[in-house]
């Protein structure tokens, strides 16, 4: 079912690293295995919990629901179900989740003869998001530094926790963010552009080369990086704008609790300018 | 347990630079026959240059060296040309715009927007040239204008912060030329029409922005992985599929129940890029001219999220500050006189016309 | 290779701990809306305990209270705006002012020609600005304390909430050639920006430029009071009031109260002052939030020191019941913690206290 023509061949046993043969199988298109399994777990538990934490709240408009943590003062202890004890259960399941799908990216590869490259990308995006709702709430010793599960409620969160800060564009590490943020986008927008057209030339042309490729670009730009440097380089780009992301949100409040435009007063008063 | 990930090569092949595939020279010409750099190779292709600068190139860098100095001069000026304040104040320093009361003045003073908008104007034609280049080196060697319509909507996404101002009426609601100076707008910018993030095309440019670095992510560490297979070779896999298309296709078909292809992830990857600018500019576009407060447009249309009241003004306190609102800040006090300074700058005028009703009535965007 | 892996995690968690790791147990952070909103505000518990102890340290001491007054008619003459007191609480009142504004007890000279206290002259016959100004001073805190109880509640103010010992206060301001956004306190304009309506409308046409103007007024506020936005505002809707918390509404009473400080008092000094004290311009020094705050809340994290002389209660003379609130408060919503770490301390350990952050005045 749902094979493609030459998945068949692929279909072959081994290379999970828990649960052995006992989940080593597919279910339509999905590779299950054990982290199939658990990721199905946390998943289908942490979406009733936001459909329940739905229905006991005031609205089913889906733009307003709104899951939000506990108060600060439950600390990092447990808190009642209806006042925040259901977001801290759907964040268990949610980390559950992502890290259930890392460790069963990591099978699939191992499986496919693949590098690791997958599960470590992936790993960044889920450090960001645990930085958000577990480390730093961690730091700053209360559950209910997370953000809400909610569409329009988690940026009236982002908006409040930059203006805590004043000014949260003066955040260094929140500047190379965004700055990786978009020469990530810039650096996509230029492979994928270029595939396309070296793939679907002009009309009435042949397909173009890898010659091409290089050939464009340095005329283009001078420097072409290269079919097998601009992965490298897209994959640092993209890895640097998570770790970033989670960089300046950590350093907000655990490590600077006044205003990001105050910060810069370090350089203003450098030595070396008298 | 460490192997190999192929992030970096081990071993440079070196031989003569790599001239490029014949062109058509007549209006310009490659410069340089290319040259090695040993940590450019580290990464990807070791060889930089030649470069092919035909009048469009030449004529792009030349408007954009004129803005630049444009720009670094009049903040140069603003530190009374201290080279050290230069440096030592540069994050700080910007071109700012000229003054609401110039409206759209075609050449406001140069040292009160004039130069600004020159600096803009030559930026501006620089990337218009900029964007010849994508279209018309493509086309030199074949290939389809797909850079070209990419880039294209970058420049609207860029263009719409200009005519956002001319819809508005006044330059002075365009961005300033300033590290922390264009920071300082965006802020703004988002404060006085209410909350940028209620803008629903503010927020469709921020998916994809995420969605595209995700989609690079993935992208990226798919074929690092199966480059042990040529993966990177992606037009052959494209033509003419190997066992790396087909494992990458496979990882994601059986991670996520489906896959694009080889060359389909190509154009997930132009569409998500291309929409950031697209969206983004919509967005722009309709703040100030159809929606000028995004949290009560969010609340008519009920997706703003409504909290339990907690710590907020009681009703009372609200019905009393009505009235203080309405009119004591202004009207409640006997008026000082102030001695008129000896010289005021004009812009003094700017400041006090905030509230000023008179001012407020204006048409156009007078302030 | 493991020792230096070592060493560098060890290095990272001193400072992390370094920086207040674990800060719950301070309760740097205090919640001031409804959960996962964020509205917090931020603190550094162990900063403020210590700037409180500086503060305590250098804050002259409640003089004792006046004794009896001898009876009879004032043995002195040309009292102008103290002549409501008693005859001990007047002297009382001087001694404390030296301290409070001229640097020391003992420093009677600072406003008052010494062969002659009751003169307004030199003995040159030259005016003795100073005393002329701090007659006025007087009139003004006076008005502070009795007419702008919406701001300064039952804490009050005294000479030294913003003199601090020194003759000028911080973050005086003079006017400037350029726009400036420190004339809001005066005779600028209103600071609002935001549009009340979803479409554009001619009612408000305010630009961006005039935005980052009131954003750069707002930061001088939170700077002098060492708190951030969300201490008044929700910024998912910065002009709401309904969303607003209530210190919001004490802030906006200090606006006016500023403004009245500066149009009926301050401003108009200008011809009393001596010329060394006055701006580029001509014009007198006025006052900003931070010359009363300091960088603090609560001036002197709301120790107070008004309670205890007489003479600068104006008609407000009742200094131990709390103030009704402003406006009349129904059984509000459940309100958690609006309080901040320094009025816990404060109340434990009055008098003790202390400007956190330098002026940052202009």
């Amino acid at each position: 079912m749902a094979m493609l023509s030459f998945e068949k061949k692929y279909r072959v046993r081994g290379g999970t690293l828990l649960g052995g043969d006992l989940f080593d199988f597919w279910f339509g298109p999905f590779y299950v295995g054990f982290f199939g399994v658990t990721t199905i777990f946390f998943t289908a538990l942490g979406t009733l919990l936001i459909i329940y934490g739905a229905a006991i709240g005031p609205t089913w408009n889906l733009w307003q629901i709104n899951i939000a943590p506990p108060d600060l003062k439950y600390g990092l202890g447990l808190a009642p179900l209806a006042d925040g004890g259901l977001w801290q259960m759907i964040t268990f399941c949610a980390v559950g989740a992502f890290l259930s799908w890392a460790m069963r990216q990591a099978e699939i590869s191992r499986k496919l003869g693949m590098g690791m490259h997958i599960p470590w990308a992936y790993g960044m995006a889920v450090f960001a998001y645990v930085t958000l709702v577990v480390i730093r709430p961690v730091l700053l010793g209360a559950w209910g530094h997370g953000f809400p599960y909610g569409i329009f409620s988690h940026l009236d969160w982002v908006s409040n926790v930059g203006y805590q800060y004043l000014h949260f564009h003066y955040n260094p590490a929140h500047m190379i963010a965004i700055t990786f943020f978009f020469t990530t986008t810039l650096a996509l927008a230029m492979h994928g552009s270029l595939i396309l057209s070296v793939t679907n030339p002009k009309k009435g042309e042949p397909v173009k080369t890898s010659e091409h490729e290089n050939v464009f670009f340095r005329d283009f730009l001078g420097y072409s990086i290269g079919a097998i440097g601009i992965h490298r380089l897209g994959l640092f780009l993209a890895l640097n704008a998570g770790l970033w992301s989670a960089i300046c949100i950590v350093i907000s409040g655990p490590f600077w609790t006044k205003g990001w435009p105050e910060w810069w007063g370090w350089w203003l008063n450098l030595p070396i300018w008298r | 347990m460490l192997e190999y990930q192929n992030l970096f090569t081990r071993v440079q092949v070196r031989t003569a630079p790599d001239p490029g595939l014949p062109i058509d020279e007549t209006f310009g010409q490659r410069y340089g026959t290319g040259v090695f750099n040993y940590w450019a190779g580290k990464l990807g292709d070791a060889q930089i240059g030649p470069i092919y600068l035909g009048f469009w190139g030449i004529v792009s860098l030349l408007f954009g060296f004129l803005a630049f100095e444009i720009i670094g001069l009049n903040m140069m000026k603003s530190v009374g040309w201290s080279p050290v304040e230069f440096i030592r104040q540069l994050p700080w320093l910007a071109l700012e715009p000229p003054s609401p009361e110039y409206g759209l003045k075609i050449l406001p003073p140069l040292a009160k927007g004039g130069w600004y908008l020159i600096a803009g104007f030559f930026l501006t034609f620089s990337i218009l040239c900029w964007w010849i280049r994508t279209y018309t080196r493509a086309r030199a060697l074949g290939m389809g204008t797909h850079l070209a319509w990419a880039f294209g909507a970058a420049i609207f996404l860029y263009l719409s912060f200009f005519f956002q101002p001319l819809l508005i009426g006044s330059w002075s609601e365009m961005v300033p030329f300033g590290l922390l100076a264009h920071l300082d707008w965006t802020s703004a910018f988002s404060i006085r029409y209410g909350n940028l993030y209620y803008n629903p095309f503010h927020a469709l440019s921020i998916v994809f922005l995420y969605g595209s670095v995700l989609l690079f992510a993935m992208h990226a560490a798919t074929i690092l992985a199966v480059s042990r297979l040529g993966g990177e070779r992606e037009i052959e896999q494209i033509t003419d599929r190997g066992t790396a298309a087909e494992r990458s296709a496979l990882f994601w078909r059986w991670t996520m129940g489906w896959n694009a292809t080889m060359e389909s992830i190509h154009r997930w990857a132009w569409w998500f890029a291309s929409l950031v600018g697209f969206t983004g500019g919509i967005g722009i576009l309709l703040t100030g001219t159809v929606v000028d407060n995004w949290y009560l447009w969010a609340v008519k249309h009920g997706v703003a999220p409504q909290y339990p009241a907690q710590n907020i003004l009681t009703t009372e306190q609200l019905e009393a500050l009505r009235g203080q609102y309405a009119g004591r800040l202004q009207n409640g006090y006997p008026t000082y006189t102030m001695p008129a300074p000896a010289a005021m700058d004009s812009t003094m005028a700017d400041s006090t016309a905030i509230v000023d009703s008179t001012a407020a009535a204006a048409p156009t965007g007078a302030n | 290779m493991r020792t230096l892996t070592r060493v560098a995690l060890a290095g990272l968690v001193l400072t992390a701990t370094g920086c207040q790791f674990f800060a719950s147990k301070d309760r740097d952070v205090v919640q001031k809306g409804y959960r996962g909103t964020a509205m917090e505000v931020n603190y550094v518990a162990r900063n403020q305990e210590q700037a409180m102890a500086e503060l305590a340290k250098k804050m002259p001491a409640i003089l004792p209270p006046a004794g009896e007054s001898p009876p009879g008619p004032l043995p002195w003459q040309n009292v102008q705006v103290l002549n409501d007191i008693p005859v001990a609480e007047f002297n009382r009142t001087m001694v404390a002012m030296a301290t409070w504004v001229a640097g020391g007890a003992g420093n009677c000279g600072y406003c008052h020609n010494l062969a002659a206290f009751a003169s307004d002259t030199y003995p040159d016959g030259k005016a003795i600005y100073t005393k002329a100004v701090a007659r006025r001073m007087i009139q003004m805190t006076r008005n502070i304390n009795s007419e702008w109880t919406e701001h300064v509640g039952n804490t009050g103010v005294t000479c030294y909430t913003c003199h601090m010992g020194k003759p000028l206060p911080n973050g005086l301001w003079f006017y400037t050639n350029e726009n400036q956004l420190l004339r809001h306190y005066l005779d600028g304009g209103g600071a609002r920006v935001v549009s009340h309506t979803v479409a554009p409308s001619p009612e408000n046409r305010s630009s961006v430029k005039q935005t980052e103007w009131t954003y750069a007024l707002m930061i001088t506020q939170s700077q002098a009071l060492g708190v951030n936005c969300t201490f008044c505002h929700n910024s998912r809707q910065f002009a709401s009031w309904e969303q607003a918390p209530p210190q919001r509404v004490t802030a906006y009473a200090g606006i006016q109260m500023l403004r009245d400080v500066n149009t009926n008092y301050l401003a108009p000094l200008a011809g009393t002052y001596h010329p060394s004290r006055l701006g580029p311009m001509g014009d007198a020094p006025k006052a900003q939030c931070v010359t009363c705050h300091n960088g603090v809340y609560k001036p002197l994290y709301g120790f107070q020191m008004a309670k205890h002389y007489p003479a600068v209660w104006g008609t407000h003379t009742d200094w131990t019941t709390p103030l009704p609130p402003p406006f009349t408060t129904p059984p509000a919503p459940p309100v958690i913690d609006t309080t901040i770490v320094a009025d816990s301390l404060a109340a434990a350990t009055a008098p003790a206290v202390a400007p956190v952050v330098p002026p940052t005045g202009r």
